[in-house]
């Protein structure tokens, strides 16, 4: 155990103990699990600006144990963790708050938040991990942990979305274990960062490197939903909403994402991933699958469904961008892990308000919903704006750099694949904000399930010409509107910042630099 | 490594004096807009008017009075903003500055209407003025995206399905239009090395940035300018939008492609002569099918919709000419710029001509509104007089023959906007004033909101290209008042007002005359055409997609049953059954012979 190794501990330590805590806890006591929770994810959140404020200022930590013989599990905190990390624990937090809120009155909330703090514990376990096997371990804890939340509910339907995401991330899980026994067996343990090794290999190993390299991907690329591996994640929707916010901004298919820019950088290296042969057709993978996931989103009339598609559009950006070599595009991609985190989050938390406190669930019932739940909306506009990529959004900063960066290898089909995007981006949202924003008032349905507390500040149809918005603040309990207006300005002021030391886009380039130019 | 999370308090000993003092000067037009469009919704609702007016004040007063020395380093912004006033955007800045300040003036009822109006118009103020002051590629698009996207709450804000029509075509145009553009702005960015204005200039000096490039950039602001044949969304947009939303619509958001056309060319860097060409071309069909299609119109408004798309062609022929030659960019520039501000007075002044019909004596109304028209024709001791002479004077500097055809085209087609003037006073002479039901509220007071921003603009009318060009450039030529360039002036309005005259007389004395009177292409022209295609195409996509769909349904409920009906250990077992038969194993057995046989091929 090297210098820092007690900062690690403590963080997994954050992550694990409020789990142990929580599960054992009566269902009642309602309290006591919220100060747990609040406390385990605010304690996370100073640990991970202690370890980002070190690992920048040239500190190491590294944790590192025996899990076989010759095999070690290794957490170390190099600048891409720290990165994801950073996102999950800052996401955490907020959706913590916003889960609290969110199932104030449901069931079995000592199981969920047991469950929800393990997820959060892998996906620190996955952010942070040294080498394959580390990640391995703690890639399938999060597919075993994650389930419980998705069924969560415990309809038939719920269950039935359960099945197939086991489906799905077994099997993906199993492949990605092939590979990484096979590496193991040609390359020995491979540390993350050390391209060295596998670039020696690359003369006599060639086909064995790649076959490797389409396991690992494919292993990946489930969690990522890439296309035809997206099956589950539209299914998972039926979870409640801070589970979608969790799965699809903070810690499943962003493991799976994560998992594929460390193989590509970090692994291989892009030098010997292009010699290989594997980037374009990733690329292309990655392009198709933006296409499509846009394609199918535009079709959606539930709203969770169609932000579902959407994400699988979205995350593909980040593997299009990892796998164009180019500096740019690489600092756009690593930024986007933090940005679609902070985008999709928003939307996601607006599309549990409007479901649970106004019973909007679908496109098509979302006449009024400006008016009825203005600050809701409003967030639910910028983040859709971001997805779109409208300036000054954090979704613009992304597709800038991933544009630029391939004009700068003099790859133009992905200007014309990104821009194809925005469009059918454009196509899918824009028509819901319309619907929600300038409905006139003839077409706005009563509600029967409105909330009573919005319902007795606004009933629906009142005009609200002539009062100030902070009457209207009531729209929702603050533990879910404090979340959604936390990150959904983050969309815009990361964006207008995007220029300053350690925004991070800043960051990301930061970390590309490295990866391009070694080591300073 | 460059980047500490540390480095943000490393910034604190940055904040000196001087550079304090010099960010804030420099943002405020920009900064003051926004922070007035945070707090509109926290304000109630008659406190957002004075404040949306206020707001536009900063950019005029920095327009008017620019800080000394250049700009602050404000790279910590956006992705490395930078912002300039160089050559003739002083002059821009002031004339979409002062249009949108009338826009506000009159524009009481819109912003108290609803929570968010006042938001939407100072965001895309914002947007507007960022366009003029950007001078870097990344925000001369952040802003001009966020001012398109902000002028659509301002298009449906009457909710009616024809103000969604409008909203829809005008969105659909824009997204397009923007992806032209940053496509175009991508490659330019990646080719120049920056994102720097200047930096682009010297790359289309030497010629890195493909022709094909700045096309796409051109063709993507050509969407906002609105010129034939990207101009669908204008005919409806202008009608749909409450008048003083049309009038800054109008006056001041469609200026920002031509402001779009200045930057990213670079005129007098000399980018590809085909550019310009094309240009000119445009412009000229754009000034004479415009015209053509507006005389017909019977909505004072959609009228006024051609109109712009006729006068921006006029424009787009003078960016047109300086971006054919170098040495014509400043002349191109600078009379682009004073066309800009004429336009922008005298087009919000007539829109606005609509809403004071209502306040104000008819007779006063005709007559402002006739003056105003007579200066966009043209016509001398107007603001439109010296805008229009120093655009022909630009186009003069083309070579001998084409220069003098164009000149006389321009001509052409200020005898059609004099002809469409006459349309507009018809049509307003025609609306019946509005009755007052017995017992209604009484009238709104003479001096409100409309008549004042009214009144001023018709003042700028009269004097703002005298004042402000030979203030705010020092590329402003000397106007002349010759006799020739007078009479040059003078004879399209007066052949347009004698084809007026005309055709008023001959309409009711001639067979058929009422019935072709009549006939009208629906506003928005070939938008119908469109649309049916659009609607045609969304029907087979998603018939498409539904196939695919059902088909991947069908598979998988046929995996099912085949997984149903052939339980696989069960599979398993009939096979070995099956080659148990001595038929298939002989069968078997050849086949794995043939394969043998072919891997000993030499």
């Amino acid at each position: 155990m090297t210098g820092g190794g007690g900062l690690l501990l403590a963080l997994m330590a954050a992550s694990f103990l409020p789990a142990a805590l929580i599960f054992p806890l009566p269902e009642a006591w309602e309290t006591t699990r919220r100060t747990i929770n609040l406390v385990g994810a605010g304690v996370k959140v100073v640990l991970v600006v202690v370890l980002a404020i070190g690992v920048f200022t040239g500190a190491q930590y590294e944790l590192r144990a025996t899990f076989l013989p010759g095999i070690d599990l290794v957490l170390r905190a190099d600048p891409i963790p720290v990165l994801f990390v950073f996102l999950s624990a800052l996401l955490w937090f907020t959706t913590t708050i916003y889960a609290i809120g969110y199932l104030a009155r449901g069931d079995h909330r000592s199981r969920f938040f047991g469950f929800f703090s393990l997820c959060v514990a892998s996906t620190v376990g996955i952010a942070l991990a040294g080498n394959l096997v580390t990640f391995l371990l703690f890639y399938e804890l999060l597919t075993v942990t994650t389930y419980p939340l998705v069924v969560h509910q415990g309809d038939e339907k719920a269950r039935a979305a359960g099945r197939v995401y086991l489906l799905y991330t077994v099997t993906g899980g199993a492949v990605l274990l092939l590979g990484t026994v096979w590496l193991q067996v040609v390359a020995g343990t491979v540390t993350f960062g050390d391209t060295a090794v596998l670039t020696g290999l690359a003369s006599e190993q060639r086909t064995t490197l790649t076959v490797i390299f389409v396991l690992l991907i494919a292993g990946l690329g489930v969690k990522a939903a890439l296309v035809p591996l997206h099956g589950w994640l539209p299914r998972a929707m039926v979870a409640p909403a801070p589970v979608s916010a969790l799965l699809h901004a903070v810690a499943v298919v962003k493991a799976g994402v994560y998992g594929i820019v460390r193989v590509v950088h970090d692994l291989y290296g892009a030098p010997l991933a292009t010699e290989l042969g594997v980037l374009t057709p990733l690329a292309v993978l990655a392009a198709v699958t933006i296409v499509y996931g846009s394609l199918r989103a535009l079709v959606q009339d539930d709203i969770k469904r169609r932000l579902a598609f959407s994400t699988v559009s979205q995350l593909s950006y980040i593997v299009l961008g990892a796998s164009i070599v180019s500096l740019v595009s690489v600092t756009g991609a690593l930024a986007h892990l933090v940005h679609q985190g902070v985008m999709k989050v928003t939307l996601f938390y607006c599309a549990g308000i409007l479901s649970r406190n106004y019973g909007i669930s679908r496109v098509s019932q979302m006449a009024g919903a400006g008016r009825r739940a203005p600050v809701t909306m409003t967030m639910l506009t910028i983040a859709a704006l971001g997805k779109i990529g409208v300036p000054p959004t954090v979704g613009f900063v992304t597709k800038w750099h991933l544009g630029l960066g391939a004009a700068d290898v003099g790859q133009t089909w992905v200007i014309a694949v990104l821009l194809a995007s925005s469009a059918l981006n454009a196509a899918y949202f824009l028509p819901m904000l319309s619907r929600a924003w300038f409905a006139r008032e003839e077409e706005v349905p009563a509600h029967p399930r409105a909330a009573s507390a919005a319902a007795a500040v606004t009933p629906a149809g009142v005009r609200i010409t002539g009062s100030s918005i902070i009457a209207k603040l009531r729209e929702a309990d603050l533990w879910l509107l404090f979340p959604a207006v936390l990150t959904g300005t983050s969309v815009l002021v990361l964006g207008i910042l995007a220029g300053l030391p350690s925004s991070p886009v800043d960051w990301a380039e930061g970390i590309a630099r490295v990866l391009f130019e070694g080591r300073p | 490594m460059s980047t500490s999370p540390l480095l943000l308090l490393s910034l604190l000993p940055r904040l000196d004096p001087a550079l304090l003092s010099a960010t804030l000067l420099w943002t405020a037009p920009l900064a003051l807009p926004l922070l007035a469009a945070l707090l509109a919704p926290l304000l109630p609702a008659p406190r957002r008017y004075p404040l949306t007016v206020v707001a536009t004040l900063p950019a005029l007063l920095f327009a008017l009075l620019p800080p000394a020395g250049p700009p602050p380093d404000l790279t910590w912004l956006l992705l490395d903003l930078e912002l300039g006033v160089a050559g003739p955007r002083r002059l821009l800045l002031a004339a979409i500055a002062g249009v949108w300040l009338a826009g506000a003036v009159a524009a009481r009822e819109l912003l108290t209407s609803r929570l968010g109006t006042a938001t939407v118009w100072l965001v895309a103020l914002t947007g507007n003025l960022g366009v003029v002051l950007a001078d870097d590629l990344v925000t001369l698009y952040a802003a001009f995206a966020v001012m398109t996207f902000a002028a659509y709450p301002l298009v449906v804000h009457d909710r009616t399905p024809a103000a969604r029509r409008a909203g829809r075509v005008y969105i659909v145009l824009s997204v397009l239009g923007e992806a032209l553009l940053l496509s175009g702005l991508l490659v330019a960015a990646s080719r120049a090395a920056t994102t720097s204005l200047d930096g682009l200039a010297e790359a289309v000096a030497i010629g890195q940035v493909p022709t094909g490039v700045l096309g796409l950039m051109v063709a993507g602001f050509a969407v906002k300018a609105g010129v034939i044949p990207v101009h669908l969304w204008l005919p409806l947009a202008h009608p749909a939008a409450p008048v003083p939303a049309s009038a800054v619509l109008s006056g001041a958001m469609i200026k920002a492609g031509v402001v779009g056309w200045l930057s990213v060319l670079a005129l007098e860097a000399g980018p590809p002569a085909v550019i310009g060409q094309v240009l000119i071309a445009v412009g000229v069909v754009s000034i004479l099918v415009a015209a053509l299609l507006g005389v017909t119109q019977d909505k004072v408004k959609v009228v006024l919709a051609y109109s712009s798309i006729s006068q921006l062609g006029f424009i787009t022929v003078v960016v047109g000419v300086g971006a054919t030659d170098p040495t014509r960019g400043v002349a191109a520039a600078t009379a682009v710029a004073a066309y800009v501000l004429h336009h922008g007075l005298a087009k919000a002044a007539l829109f606005l001509s609509v809403s004071v019909t209502d306040l104000l004596p008819r007779r006063v109304v005709l007559a402002g509104t006739a003056f105003a028209g007579l200066a966009l024709a043209g016509a001398p001791a107007t603001s439109g007089y010296l805008a229009k002479q120093a655009a022909k004077d630009t186009v003069g500097l083309l070579p001998a023959p084409m220069g003098d055809q164009v000149t006389l085209l321009l001509s052409v087609g200020a005898v059609g906007t004099t002809l469409l003037m006459a349309r507009v006073l018809v049509l307003l002479t025609r609306a019946t004033a509005p009755t007052p039901a017995p017992g209604d509220v009484p009238p709104p007071p003479r001096w409100s909101g409309p008549t004042i921003a009214w009144s001023g603009l018709l003042v700028g009318v009269a004097t703002a290209t005298f004042l402000l060009p030979p203030l705010l450039t020092d590329t402003w030529p000397a106007p002349r008042f010759t006799a020739s360039a007078v009479v040059a002036a003078s004879w399209p309005v007066l052949v347009g007002v004698g084809l007026a005259v005309g055709a008023a007389w001959l309409r009711p004395r001639i067979a058929g005359g009422d019935r072709a009177a009549r006939w009208r292409p629906p506003p928005g022209d070939v938008v119908v055409l469109l649309e049916a295609a659009t609607r045609g195409l969304g029907r087979l996509l998603r018939r498409g997609m539904d196939v695919g769909v059902r088909a991947g349904d069908r598979l998988r409920a046929a995996g099912r049953t085949v997984h149903a009906r052939v339980h696989p250990l069960e599979a398993f077992g009939r096979l070995d059954e099956l080659l148990t038969r001595w038929r298939a194993l002989g069968l078997s057995f050849l086949v794995v012979a043939l394969l043998l046989l072919w891997t000993l091929r030499p």
